[in-house]
């Protein structure tokens, strides 16, 4: 990553929800013109990652409420786009191009379509208000007291003057995003709630500074909820149904589990899936992906645990090859290969194209034997 | 137009080439025709240099930013960067190239990775497995590894061999055929 690449990565990673700008003046047009291109190159970046949720139903959903909220806001600027990266870290971010992100990981601990639209609300101000922009462009003046640029100051110094800009935008977004939130018929009283949901979520992953800044987050928004004399009544595209608003980011969670699967977050993992199982119970692939979780993290008796989710992922799909082979390698190792031998035939002639058949068929090989 | 026709992966490889044989000048030596350790052996490439570190022995001919063989003998226990996921002793093969696959997969800083090959393979005499794969560094380079693994007792043993995959990947390969033909494990493995 280029230096100036990697600039804008922190800045824009810096403007997000769970780590918590603005200036009145926006970057000069050519600076805004290069912080578009390199925000575009990160966004390319993120593709090429292969970590971007490609879900239709999922992706109108969230722009919905986007539209929704954005109709309150009066400006020039277009719509933002809303992307998901399948990431269990607590993550949104906008960039100044009008792309926001939301990482699988957020949106596994929200619980309703109003905590989702207090987050799009937040990051749209930072958009709006192009704080990226703004941060940008602070550090390439010159600071009136040292006479330096900011981004020449002092390690220390940069810092501080950083973390001011940052805590200032922070609060704006708050601020406006909340007014949003409400001008869009949505729950204020759920903002409480969902902040207090990622506190406790931050508390887990023990970052202590991003911690401390929420928690002062949250106080000033104590002080801001509820004082408006003629509240709007509030409601949702979701409500009277509780699971509405769950069924439409469940391929979230699907790709939550997976994410955090593969990085070894097991807890997270079992969480998502779990939430997903209890909407979708007939869904093979995610009793499959339960019996993997139960299977690696291999502690207690989650080996055996991990037999029931596979033999529910095949009674639902009997035609479903990871059950087969996952139960399979389970005989295999147990020793008992005449029991392994049907599951791994059966793997073998359901799924021709998998990267895994040559071990399997070396396994059926030593069951034969 | 005239001038040298040379694009900017090419000057970014030269570059940190340079970079890194200068930053490793010290500790990097002539390699030993016979590198041992105590549970294994290879037999290094002519002319190749080779740098110990802590964890790994590595070989390298041009700068291990061009290509570069890394031999690893580490705990079961120890865990990956990426992946909180663990190696355990009564993994199969594929179970543990799986854990390898989702290591890469959470490094943040690789794009577009993208897998060639995982099969199994004998390493030294043992069931393990071979991965091939190849990913964009951030430097936009495209770097290729061809990477064996293998649990034993009480440990896992790994041999790879990384390189910009334009020109060098293919120039070394033979080297590094030769060294992972070479790769000999002491009889007992279980100490």
């Amino acid at each position: 990553m280029t230096p100036q690449r990697y600039v804008i990565a922190c800045m824009i990673l810096l403007l997000t929800w769970a780590t918590p700008v603005i200036a009145a003046h926006a970057a000069a047009p050519d600076q805004t013109t290069r912080l578009w291109r390199l925000a575009a190159q990160e966004q390319a970046a993120l593709e090429q990652r292969g970590v971007v949720l490609h879900d239709a139903s999922l992706s109108s959903y969230l722009q919905t409420v986007a539209e929704r909220l954005w109709k309150q806001v009066h400006t020039d600027l277009k719509t933002p786009t809303v992307n998901v990266v399948m990431d269990p870290r607590m993550q949104a971010y906008a960039y100044p191009n009008g792309y926001c992100f939301l990482s699988t990981g957020i949106l596994n601990r929200v619980e309703n379509e109003d905590q989702l639209a207090m987050i799009l609300a937040h990051e749209m101000v930072h958009y709006l208000r192009q704080h990226t922009a703004a941060l940008y462009d602070h550090f390439q003046m010159t600071s009136p007291i040292t006479g330096l640029p900011y981004a020449d100051q002092s390690r220390a110094a940069g810092e501080l003057a950083m973390k001011q800009k940052i805590d200032a935008a922070e609060c704006q977004a708050d601020d406006e995003g909340l007014a949003i939130l409400k001008a869009a018929g949505y729950c204020e009283t759920e903002v409480l709630p969902l902040m207090s949901n990622l506190l406790n979520s931050l508390q887990d992953q023990g970052s202590a500074e991003t911690v401390g800044r929420l928690e002062s987050r949250i106080k000033t928004m104590k002080t801001r909820i509820g004082q408006t004399r003629n509240r709007v009544s509030c409601r949702s595209e979701t409500d009277g149904d509780p699971d509405l608003f769950l069924n439409h980011i469940a391929p979230a969670m699907m790709a939550n589990a997976q994410a955090a699967l593969t990085c070894g977050d097991w807890n997270q993992a079992d969480q998502s899936i779990s939430k997903f199982l209890a909407l979708k119970p007939d869904d093979a692939h995610a009793h499959y992906i339960k019996g993997e979780i139960l299977r690696r993290r291999n502690d207690g008796d989650g080996k055996n645990q991990c037999i029931g989710s596979y033999l529910k992922a095949l009674k639902i799909d009997p035609a479903f090859p990871s059950a087969h082979r996952a139960l399979g390698e389970l005989h295999f190792k147990a020793g008992r290969f005449q029991r392994a031998k049907p599951y791994f035939e059966a793997f073998l002639s359901l799924a021709p194209q998998d990267g895994t058949r040559e071990f399997i068929k070396g396994y059926l090989r030593q069951c034969r034997d | 137009m005239s001038g040298l026709n040379i694009n900017r992966p090419v000057i970014v490889v030269w570059v940190m080439a340079a970079l890194m044989l200068t930053a490793c000048a010290g500790p990097w030596n002539t390699a030993p025709v016979q590198l041992s350790e105590p549970h294994w052996s290879i037999t290094s490439p002519e002319g190749w240099m080779h740098l110990n570190t802590q964890e790994s022995e590595m070989l390298s001919k041009d700068g291990p930013y061009l290509e570069y063989i890394l031999i690893q003998s580490r705990s079961l226990a120890q865990g990956f960067r990426f992946t909180r996921q663990k190696l355990g002793p009564d993994m199969l093969p594929h179970e543990a190239a799986q854990v390898i696959a989702d290591n890469m997969r959470s490094d943040p800083l690789i794009r577009q990775l993208r897998w060639q090959a995982s099969e199994p393979a004998m390493v030294g005499g043992h069931a393990g497995f071979r991965l091939i794969y190849s990913y964009q560094d951030p430097y936009g380079v495209t770097i290729k590894t061809i990477y064996y693994g293998v649990i034993l007792p009480n440990q896992f043993f790994n041999l790879r061999y990384t390189a910009a995959q334009r020109y060098y990947f293919e120039k070394e390969l033979p080297a590094f055929n030769q060294v992972f033909n070479s790769l000999r494990f002491v009889t007992d493995l279980s100490s």
